[in-house]
C-alpha cells in the first residue's frame, strides 16, 4: 500500500500515465511496452502512420481495452475504476455523436449521461456553443453539419462534463485547414485550463503544435520529446533555399557532393547536407547554379525531419553504403 | 441505477425513433397491415365456392336437390352448364371449384332408396377440396334425412361454444396481434442496439458512467410503449372492425401482452447485441421471432397436427403461450391468472431470457 500511495503522489503531474503497455489482436502484436504520460495543461501528439496503433493506445487510455501488459492510469488510479468516467473525454474517429439529434440535443444527451442538473447543463452548453461559435446551429441536426463543425460539437460534447483528461483520435480528419486552425485555438484554451490531452494524429505538422510529441513506430515510442528536441538532428545539416528558378535546378542541386536531399516546396526547397561536409563549399555550388537563390541554414522543423529519415529508410535498401 | 440516465437514454432513443420515417412506418403501418392481411386473406372457412349443377334427371326430386345446393351460402351455384363436358373443361379452367351430376336416373333410384349422384371436386387446393366435400356430404345427409320420412335412431346435437358460428376469423385475428407483437418487439429492438454498434456511438458510450442495465433500459422503454399502442390498435381493429368479441379482462390481456412483449423485446436486444449490425440483426430476428410466431405459435396450424419434434419445439416459441393466451381472452373471457400452465412457462422464458441477455449485454463494454 505505501508504495501505491508514494507512486500516485509521485505521479500528481502525470494526469495520464500508459507504462509498459503491451498488446495483441489475436496474434498480431500492435503495442510493445508502450510508455508515456501527460500532464496537467499539457498536449501530447502521439504521432503515427494509419494502423500503427494509435487508436489502440487510446481506447487503453480510456479504459475500453485491457492491456495484455502494463498498467493505464488516470490521475494516479487505474482505469478500472468507475469513478474516473466524469473526469475523462474522449473523441473517437467519426466522433460518435448522434447524426439525427440536433446540436443542442447532442450536447443535452451527454450532460444528462454525466449527471448534470438541468440548470447547469443549460449554462454549459451556451458557454460552449459560444466557445466554439455555434449558437446559431443549436437546432440543427448534427449529420447536416460541416467535417469542422462536427468535430467543434464533438469537442463541445466532451468538454460538457469538465474532463481532466482528453483523449482524441484523429479530430482533424478530413477538416479544411481554416476549421483545422479554428480547432487548435479552442484545444489551446482547453489546454490552458490544465487538461491533460493526449493527441492521437498521422500529421506531422498537427505534432508540432503539441508540447511532446511520441512517435510510435512497429508498436513501439521510437521517440518522446518536444517537437523542438525531436527535429534536431546531429547527423545532418538542413540549408532553407528561395528562388523563382528553384524547380528547374531541382536534378543539379540533387547531385552536388553532400546532398543528401531535396525538398521542394513552392519558391522554396530544404535542403539536407551531411554532417561530414562543410557548408560553405555546398553554398558556393548552389550560388555557381543558381547566383539569384536566397540560402540561410533552416532550424529543421519536426515534419522535415522525419520526413527525411522516412525517405532515407525508403533509398536505404537499393544503395547500401551510400549513408 | 440512475434515473437521468434512463431518462437520457429513452428522450433520445424515442427522438431518433420519431425522426427515422422508416422505423416510424414499421411501427404504425405494419400492425395495421398484418392485421388486414390475415383477418381477411386467410379463411379457415369457405363461402360462395362457384359449383354447377348438371341436371340430367329433370325431376321434382332434382330440382329440390339443386334448391338444397342453391340455398347454402357455402357455395354459389352457376347457371350455363347443361353437359359433363363443358363442367370439366369450366373445372380446368377455374371457373368452377366443384360440379355436381346427378344422372338421369336419380328420381326412380331415390325411391328405390339406392340413388347416387357424383360431385367432381377441383383438388389442386387440398383444403379447400376437403371443405368443400364435408359442406356437400352435410347437406347430402340432412336431404337424405328429409326424404326418408323418419328420424334416425342415433343423432349428434352438437353446440359449439366461444366461436358459435364457428369463423375461422375469430381464431386468427387474436393470434394475429401475437404476429404484431413479435414484429415490432423484436424486429424494431433487434435494430436498435447494432445501430449504436454501427455508428460508432458506442465507443463514445463506453467512456461514459452509463451502465449497461442503464443503457438496456433506456433503449427498450420507447419500444415497449409503443408495442403497448400497437395492441390497443390492433385490440381496437379485432373487437370493432373483425367482429372478435373481448370476453376477457381487458387489464389481463394487456397484463400478458406486456409480459410477451417484454419476452420478443429481450429476444430484440440480445440478436441485436450477438450480430452488431443492422442487416444481420433484422435477418436473424425475422428467422427467430416471426417465423416460429407464424409457423409454430399454432396461430394457423394447429400444434396438435404437427409431427411429434416440431410438437416439442413449439415449447420454445414464446407466441405459443401468447397466442393460446390471447385466444383464450378474447373468446372464452378467461383471465390469465386462471390459465396459470400456460402464463407460467411465459413468465419463465422471460427470466431466463433477462439473464442471457445482461449476460451478452457485457460485450457492449458499458460499465456493469
Amino acid at each position: 500500500m505505501p508504495a501505491q500511495t508514494e507512486s500516485s503522489t509521485t505521479a500528481s503531474a502525470a494526469v495520464i500515465e500508459l507504462a509498459g503497455i503491451g498488446f495483441a489482436y489475436g496474434a498480431q502484436r500492435v503495442l510493445k511496452s508502450v510508455s508515456l504520460s501527460v500532464g496537467q495543461g499539457e498536449i501530447y501528439g502521439l504521432v503515427g502512420a494509419d494502423g500503427a496503433g494509435k487508436s489502440t493506445l487510446l481506447r487503453i487510455g480510456v479504459g475500453q481495452l485491457t492491456p495484455d501488459a502494463g498498467s493505464a492510469r488516470l490521475l494516479g488510479h487505474p482505469m478500472t475504476d468507475p469513478t474516473l468516467r466524469h473526469r475523462l473525454a474522449y473523441m473517437p474517429q467519426g466522433f460518435g455523436l448522434y447524426p439525427d439529434l440536433s446540436v443542442q440535443e447532442n450536447l443535452e444527451f451527454f450532460a444528462d449521461l454525466h449527471g448534470l442538473s438541468a440548470q447547469t447543463t443549460q449554462q454549459k452548453i451556451r458557454d460552449l456553443l459560444g466557445r466554439t461559435g455555434m449558437q446559431a446551429f443549436t437546432g440543427r441536426r448534427a449529420g447536416q453539419l460541416s467535417g469542422g463543425m462536427m468535430q467543434k460539437l464533438a469537442l463541445a460534447c466532451a468538454l460538457i462534463s469538465e474532463p481532466q483528461a482528453m483523449f482524441l483520435d484523429e479530430p482533424t480528419t478530413g477538416v479544411d485547414p481554416v476549421s483545422r486552425r479554428a480547432f487548435w485555438q479552442l484545444l489551446s484554451a482547453v489546454r490552458a485550463e490544465g487538461v491533460a490531452i493526449l493527441y492521437a494524429t498521422a500529421n506531422l505538422d498537427e505534432a508540432e503544435r503539441c508540447d511532446r510529441v511520441g512517435l510510435l513506430e512497429n508498436g513501439r515510442l521510437s521517440r518522446q520529446g518536444t517537437p523542438q528536441a525531436l527535429a534536431q538532428t546531429s547527423d545532418a545539416q538542413a540549408l532553407r533555399l528561395t528562388g523563382h528558378h528553384l524547380r528547374e535546378t531541382l536534378d543539379r542541386l540533387r547531385s552536388l557532393p553532400g546532398v543528401e536531399l531535396v525538398f521542394p516546396r513552392g519558391q522554396q526547397a530544404t535542403l539536407w547536407v551531411a554532417a561530414d561536409v562543410a557548408l560553405n563549399t555546398v553554398i558556393s555550388e548552389i550560388k555557381r547554379i543558381d547566383p539569384h537563390c536566397q540560402i540561410e541554414p533552416a532550424p529543421a522543423s519536426l515534419q522535415e525531419t522525419v520526413l527525411r529519415e522516412l525517405a532515407l529508410r525508403e533509398t536505404a535498401p537499393t544503395s547500401p553504403g551510400s549513408h | 441505477m440512475n434515473l437521468q440516465h434512463v431518462r437520457a437514454m429513452a428522450r433520445k432513443e424515442w427522438w431518433h425513433l420519431l425522426r427515422d420515417p422508416r422505423s416510424l412506418a414499421l411501427m404504425l403501418l405494419m400492425p395495421t397491415m398484418l392485421l388486414f392481411l390475415f383477418g381477411y386473406a386467410i379463411r379457415l372457412d369457405i363461402t360462395a365456392a362457384p359449383i354447377a349443377i348438371v341436371d340430367e334427371s329433370g325431376t321434382a326430386a332434382s330440382r329440390d336437390l339443386s334448391a338444397h345446393f342453391a340455398a347454402s351460402h357455402a357455395f354459389d351455384v352457376q347457371g350455363g352448364y347443361t353437359d359433363r363436358q363443358s363442367v370439366r373443361v369450366a373445372l380446368q379452367r377455374g371457373d368452377l371449384w366443384a360440379a355436381l351430376l346427378i344422372p338421369a336416373d336419380y328420381a326412380p333410384r331415390l325411391r328405390q332408396g339406392d340413388a347416387r349422384i357424383q360431385l367432381l371436386i377441383d383438388g389442386v387446393d387440398a383444403n379447400t377440396a376437403r371443405l368443400m366435400h364435408n359442406y356437400a356430404q352435410l347437406l347430402i345427409r340432412s336431404l337424405a334425412l328429409q326424404a326418408s320420412g323418419k328420424t334416425p335412431p342415433l343423432q349428434l346435437e352438437d353446440r359449439v361454444f366461444f366461436n358459435e358460428t364457428r369463423e375461422s376469423r375469430l381464431a386468427i385475428v387474436p393470434g394475429v396481434i401475437a404476429l404484431v407483437m413479435a414484429v415490432i418487439g423484436a424486429l424494431m429492438t433487434s435494430l436498435t442496439i447494432a445501430r449504436e454498434m454501427e455508428l460508432g456511438n458506442l465507443v463514445m458510450l463506453r467512456t461514459t458512467p452509463l451502465t449497461r442495465n442503464e443503457f438496456l433500459l433506456g433503449k427498450l422503454a420507447p419500444y415497449f410503449v409503443l408495442g403497448l399502442v400497437d395492441l390497443g390498435v390492433a385490440t381496437a381493429a379485432a373487437v370493432w372492425v373483425f367482429d372478435v368479441p373481448l370476453r376477457g379482462g381487458l387489464m389481463g390481456l394487456i397484463g400478458v401482452s406486456a409480459l410477451f412483449l417484454l419476452v420478443v423485446m429481450l429476444q430484440g436486444a440480445m440478436i441485436s447485441i450477438i450480430a452488431g449490425n443492422q442487416l444481420l440483426a433484422s435477418q436473424i430476428a425475422l428467422i427467430q421471432t416471426f417465423l416460429p410466431a407464424f409457423l409454430l405459435s399454432g396461430f394457423i396450424f394447429a400444434i396438435e397436427n404437427m409431427p411429434l419434434v416440431l410438437q416439442y419445439l413449439t415449447y420454445a416459441v414464446p407466441a405459443r403461450y401468447y397466442v393460446a393466451l390471447s385466444k383464450a381472452i378474447f373468446l372464452k373471457g378467461l383471465s390469465p391468472l386462471m390459465l396459470w400452465s400456460v402464463t407460467l412457462p411465459l413468465v419463465l422464458i422471460l427470466v431466463v431470457l433477462l439473464r442471457v441477455t445482461l449476460v451478452k449485454a457485457r460485450r457492449l463494454g458499458l460499465l456493469s
